[in-house]
């Protein structure tokens, strides 16, 4: 995420959704950060002094990062992973120049989380309805 | 039946077109045309309502460009772009649990 929008340590409150809506208008960036947050929760706790990121970089990117410090080591350590669309399936595109295609269980659990994220996003961030598309009221 | 074929002197293989099964009794009357017609309709319009399924790339394909659009047309980078409900027309069925 560091990498896309600047190294986020915090989501600043000004970024933070807002309990009464009105909505305000935002950059694409901070929209992104917004999003990312709703993201990260996708995939249950975070553990203390570590961070995730989980967003929709573009039309056929979807972008998953954690990092944080190893407890037993005391090194830092982060992942960041690209799960790139293309015309065979889904890339997933790791550090090191790894790549695969995911396949059975990994692909169900990125269309869902990927399906829970359009749904939350689309009421929280954007204030529609994730089925029509219409402002909620 | 009287073809234009038919007048030639030689036979040719076009003037065997009876032979190769057409008769004017095989063309569907109007009321058969009709009832076909009707079919074709009917099943073109069921075609249409039933909901379509969507591939789990088609999926994340379809949920990745709807994020984006409203991304877009909410951000003030973008003032200008108003949001096309219509974009979203077959999200009831990308967002269908298997």
């Amino acid at each position: 995420m560091s990498l896309i929008t600047g190294d986020v340590v915090a989501v600043p409150t000004s970024l933070q959704m807002p309990k009464n809506r009105p909505f305000k208008k935002r950059t694409e960036r901070e929209l992104l950060q917004m999003e990312s947050k709703i993201g990260a929760e996708l995939f249950g706790p975070i553990a203390p002094g570590r961070r995730r990121e989980f967003f929709c970089l573009d039309e056929k990117t979807w972008i998953w990062h954690e990092d944080g410090t190893n407890k037993e080591t005391g090194e830092k350590e982060q992942v960041t992973t690209r799960y790139e669309i293309t015309d065979k399936g889904v890339l997933k595109v790791l550090p090191g120049a790894r790549y695969s295609y995911i396949q059975a269980d990994e692909l169900d659990n990125l269309v869902k989380a990927t399906q829970i994220y359009y749904e939350r996003v689309a009421r929280e961030v954007y204030g529609r309805d994730p089925r029509t598309g219409r402002k909620l009221a | 039946m009287s073809t234009p074929l038919s007048s030639q002197s030689k036979a040719t293989p076009l003037e065997h077109g009876a032979d190769i099964g057409f008769r004017e009794s095989h063309l569907p009357s109007a009321e058969q045309a009709r009832a076909l017609a009707m079919q074709a309709a009917l099943s073109s319009h069921l075609e249409t309502q039933q909901p379509r399924e969507y591939s789990p790339l088609e999926k994340i394909v379809r949920l990745g460009e709807a994020v984006v659009a409203m991304r877009r047309v909410e951000s003030t980078d973008n003032e200008a772009i108003q949001f096309d409900e219509q974009q979203l027309r077959d999200m009831p069925e990308v967002l269908a649990r298997d």
